[in-house]
């Protein structure tokens, strides 16, 4: 199995978590992945990556009250946990080290 | 607005597979995305986006349900159920073959069944969605009306008057628009020296475009329709006009000359017209044009009845309640009717009744017969039932000889449960392996279908439709699906009440009651095979007797040119007639020419106003009427009843010093006639003058069997679009059409040169029966190889249980005879019982179809013996082969192998 591991999807799930701040739910996720990544992706991918996330502990849920346009369904809004924070950190990091080693000639060598 | 709601049954079948925590949620997600859809792409798309959307929900094992329960399952671990799987296919896949002869049973019988079921799916779902292109095609209506007559009904009609449309919508708030045309036969457009024929076309209206989905390439819809003398073309006809270098788009604008005088524009260019609209068309005319050259008499006009009226009602309007109101409609505009005794009845026919439903007489449309469609719906049911009954017999006989293996997985520990799902398993295995095989074999065999049938089907069109919304391809797997969990329900069923250890000692019985439940099962599959084949000797034997029908006339060897429309009927044209005629008997090797309005088949025009001069209580008759040479009987060799037949010298360059006529048998009890000489001498009132009655002929079919024959009134004229039948010697040959050609275009130059056999042309009318039987052919043939098939398959297992009986009878001293009969008779019995219940279906189902033609054979009882006669003859083939070869065996050989 995966473990802890991140996947790329499971990554940007996560950082648009972290910026719809107390607003996360299933559409909206699936909006911003369409609107800021270009991602033509269906709501029950979201929700299995969501899951995902929830089993690795990186999110916690809770329920929002009823509303109208959910034919009277309540939302499952998604928070980080700090292990969600620290994963997300951890992997900022990394990869800040990894673009920190690349010599300024692998992407210009002509100069 | 509506309150519109996502589809039910997905939720609830969501609601039941998805984890029930996690699904509170995704309703509301996905109810979310479906309001937006709705507001965005529409009810329809957002319907099934939301389908599809949920069911890919399923896909996740972390949604589904049961990922942190057994319960209600025993499967046990996913893990291990998959692998259970994988042995189950193993052990089918070396069961299947094992046993050839069952497995090629099973296939042929299946793939037969399936492709004979698909393609007959086809069909159904081509005819059936016919015009549904059109966006608001369920809103749409055609107008039609009921003429009556002192309370007879005289006319069953689509055309009605010019001033319909425009009053309906003035008058009824659900009536929100109209579009109206006419339409016109077959005629010549010039594009400069170019003439090209042009056989289906009509005058639309200004509102055309709006109204039907009938999409314009180049040109500008808003105006293309608005002046007089304009004309659309559809792109497939435009590219025929186009000059090297030319694109359609440049047509636009360009003069064309239509009917070889009117001066027209090409306002635009229209997509070629969908194969499945009842509408079809190569030209639009403007109907400003009509408006135009009938000095604006469409205006006005509540009597000339030649125009075709579509109506859209406002959304959710019920057509009763406008129907209703349109007995007021039809008095307030029809007030001189009180007097003549007539009356109008205008009905609305919904646009999706016009290609399957419609009985009406002068049809613009292209139209099939609803009934033929439901009647092979009915065939593919009963060949997939058949097929699957077969199957079901064939596993459960299977199941039986594998009791050993059952056995043994019982006694290692499988459940009920498991059974069910390995025969599930083997039921999956051969029936996706025979759909495989049989769309292989559709795509393969699409063109002989088509050509068969004369349709453009295909099998990808089947599943890219929908019937509800829900894509047919899902109510497909469904069905598929659910009739495989029943069929492999009954072999599982009987084998778990085997008890371990008797299975595994080798006793075991099959229970009284499900060797019943087979036989019956036989029964029905033979009864269905016996309606299929009475059926397909019926068909043969009505169309066999409409061929063998005394027509009352001869049409052999008869070629038919097309009048010379591009020349004026005027007095040079009727004088130079009798030197035309004479210069073509002139050529060696025919016989006869003569000219007439309207060959045999075609319908004929109608006069309403008919009355007797010497008795006016007669009046107000309605009868065809049909102009001809005089030498037209004689022609066609017509009899005559009394009187004499039509002169030359009852032609007359002036119409108004024509007055003789010819009436056919059929009119004398309208105008009160007691017979056919007291006719003669008598003036009736036709076209609004008195004409004598010279001489009355015998009933022949001018139309079709498919009609009744009506009254006809004969009258001596010629004109520039009659038809010019040319009568040649038995084994005439091209040369001698080609001299008769070079006649015609000597007197008529100009005009084109088009001609048809006379015999092919009235059979066309008959194109659609023989398609019928062709196709019942084909599909009664996979029937019967189908059941066959099952009994064959029958018979071999009930043998070899019976070996060792056979064999002790044989040391016994019974002989062959006395053991077919011991073997036979219980087969010979279900044929029987096949017989008697497949009797009265096919009674009801032939009957339902021979009401189409007016002149029938009745259903006939050998017919429908026949059938059964001969399929019980195949059967006791069968039974005999098999039994025989048992039979004849060496008793000692199957008694030893204890």
């Amino acid at each position: 199995m995966k473990g802890k591991h991140l996947g790329e999807l499971e990554e940007i799930v996560l950082l648009i978590v972290a910026g719809l701040y107390d607003n996360a739910y299933g559409v909206l996720i699936k909006k911003e992945l369409e609107e800021q990544c270009n991602r033509k992706i269906t709501i029950s991918t979201v929700h299995n990556v969501l899951q995902r996330l929830q089993e690795k502990d990186y999110l916690s849920s809770r329920h929002s009250e009823p509303t109208k346009e959910r034919g009277g369904k309540r939302k499952l809004l998604f928070t980080l946990t700090v292990a969600g924070q620290n994963v997300l950190s951890q992997s900022k990091d990394l990869r800040d080290k990894l673009w920190s080693n690349i010599p300024s000639i692998s992407f210009n060598p002509q100069s | 607005m509506r309150d519109v709601q996502p589809p039910k049954w997905i939720n609830r079948l969501l609601s039941k597979m998805v984890n029930e925590q996690l699904w509170e949620n995704i309703e509301g997600d996905l109810h979310e995305i479906f309001l937006e859809d709705l507001a965005d792409i529409g009810e329809s798309k957002a319907k099934r986006k939301y389908i599809l959307n949920g069911l890919a929900f399923l896909r996740f094992n972390k949604l589904r349900k049961g990922k942190n329960s057994l319960q209600g399952s025993f499967l046990g671990k996913k893990q291990h159920s998959m692998d259970l799987f994988t042995n189950y296919l193993k052990v089918s896949w070396r069961d299947l073959k094992r046993h050839k002869t069952f497995t090629a049973i099973n296939l042929i019988g299946l793939v037969t069944g399936f492709t004979a079921c698909l393609m007959i799916l086809e069909y159904v779902f081509y005819e059936t969605g016919f015009d549904s292109f059109h966006p608001d095609y369920e809103e749409t209506y055609r107008v039609v009306n009921d003429r009556y007559q002192q309370g007879n009904l005289v006319q069953h009609g689509t055309i009605t008057y010019p001033m319909v449309g425009p009053a309906m919508v003035a008058d009824f708030p659900e009536v929100e628009s109209y579009t109206r045309m006419t339409v016109g036969s077959r005629d010549y457009v010039n594009r400069g020296e170019n003439v090209f024929m042009i056989e289906n076309y009509l005058w639309a209206d200004e509102h055309f475009l709006d109204f039907f989905d009938f999409p314009l390439l180049h040109g500008d819809k808003a105006t293309a329709l608005d002046e007089p003398y304009e004309v659309l073309l559809t792109e497939g006809y435009a590219e025929r006009l186009l000059k090297s270098g030319e694109t359609t788009a440049d047509l636009v604008g360009k003069p064309l000359d239509v009917f070889g005088g009117f001066h027209c524009k090409i306002s635009g260019i229209l997509d070629n017209v969908p194969e499945n609209s009842h509408l079809q068309f190569d030209l639009l005319l403007s109907f400003e044009s009509m408006v135009e050259r009938s000095n604006r008499a469409t205006e006005t006009s509540w009597n000339w009845s030649d125009f075709y009226h579509y109506v859209k009602l406002k959304k959710g309007t019920d057509r009763h309640t406008v129907e209703a109101k349109l007995a007021t409609f039809s008095n307030k505009y029809f007030t001189s009717d009180e007097i003549s005794g007539g009356e109008e009845k205008f009905w609305l026919q919904p646009l999706n009744e016009a290609h399957l439903y419609s009985d009406f007489e002068y049809e613009l449309g292209k139209t099939s017969n609803g009934k033929i469609v439901w009647l092979m719906l009915l065939v593919a049911l009963m060949i997939v039932l058949i097929a699957w009954i077969n199957f079901m017999n064939l596993s459960t006989s299977r199941a039986v000889e594998r009791a050993k293996e059952v056995g043994i997985r019982k006694s290692l520990g499988a459940l009920k449960g498991h059974l069910f799902y390995q025969f599930l398993s083997e039921a999956l295995l051969i029936n996706g392996l025979a759909l495989l095989f049989s769309l292989g074999i559709i795509v393969g065999l699409q063109d002989f279908y088509n050509d068969l049938t004369g349709l453009p089907l295909s099998i990808f069109m089947l599943f890219s439709s929908s019937i509800n919304n829900i894509p047919f391809l899902l109510i497909f797997l469904f069905t598929l699906f659910t009739c495989l969990l029943l069929v492999s329900a009954h072999p599982s069923h009987i084998l778990s009440r085997f008890k371990t250890q008797e299975v595994i000692k080798g006793k075991y019985f099959v229970s009284g009651n499900s060797i019943w439940f087979r036989k019956m099962l036989v029964v029905i599959q033979f009864a269905a095979a016996i309606v299929l084949i009475s059926g397909t000797i019926t068909v043969y034997q009505q169309i066999d007797y409409m061929q063998k029908q005394d027509l009352g006339m001869d049409m052999g060897n008869t070629v038919v040119f097309y009048g010379p429309r591009l020349s004026n009927t005027d007095s040079t044209f009727i004088s130079g007639m009798p030197e035309f005629k004479s210069q073509v008997m002139g050529i060696p090797g025919v016989l006869s020419v003569t000219t007439s309005g309207r060959v045999f088949s075609m319908q004929m025009s109608r006069d309403f106003q008919i009355s007797v001069v010497n008795n006016p209580s007669i009046k107000n008759l309605t009868s065809n009427i049909m102009a001809i040479d005089y030498g037209f009987m004689e022609h066609y060799d017509i009899d005559l009843l009394a009187g004499r037949l039509l002169r030359k010298n009852d032609h007359h360059i002036d119409w108004r010093q024509v007055h003789n006529l010819l009436i056919n048998e059929s009119s004398l009890k309208q105008y009160g006639f007691p017979d056919a000489r007291s006719a003669i001498g008598e003036k009736i009132v036709v076209s609004n003058r008195p004409w004598e009655i010279v001489g009355v002929v015998e009933d022949f079919h001018q139309r079709t069997l498919h009609t009744s024959i009506e009254p006809i009134v004969f009258m001596p004229y010629y004109g520039n679009s009659h038809y010019y039948s040319v009568k040649m010697v038995e084994g005439f040959s091209q040369k001698e059409v080609q001299q008769v050609a070079d006649v015609y275009q000597k007197f008529y130059p100009g005009n084109h040169v088009d001609y048809f056999y006379m015999s092919d042309f009235y059979n066309q009318a008959y194109q659609t029966d023989g398609k019928v039987k062709n196709i019942a052919q084909v599909f009664t043939l996979m029937a019967i190889v189908i059941a066959v098939l099952g009994l064959y398959g029958l018979v071999l297992i009930t043998i070899s249980k019976r070996t060792k009986e056979i064999a002790v009878r044989k040391v016994l001293g019974a002989n062959i005879r006395q053991m077919l009969f011991i073997l036979g008779k219980d087969f010979i019995a279900l044929v029987g019982l096949a017989i008697l219940i497949s009797l009265p279906i096919s009674y009801y189902a032939l009957n339902q179809w021979l009401e189409n033609y007016e002149y029938r054979i009745g259903i006939q009882w050998p017919t429908m013996l026949l059938g059964a006669i001969s399929l019980a003859i195949i059967s006791l083939l069968t039974i005999l082969v098999q039994a025989g070869k048992i039979a004849k065996n060496n008793p000692v050989d199957s008694l030893k192998s204890e």
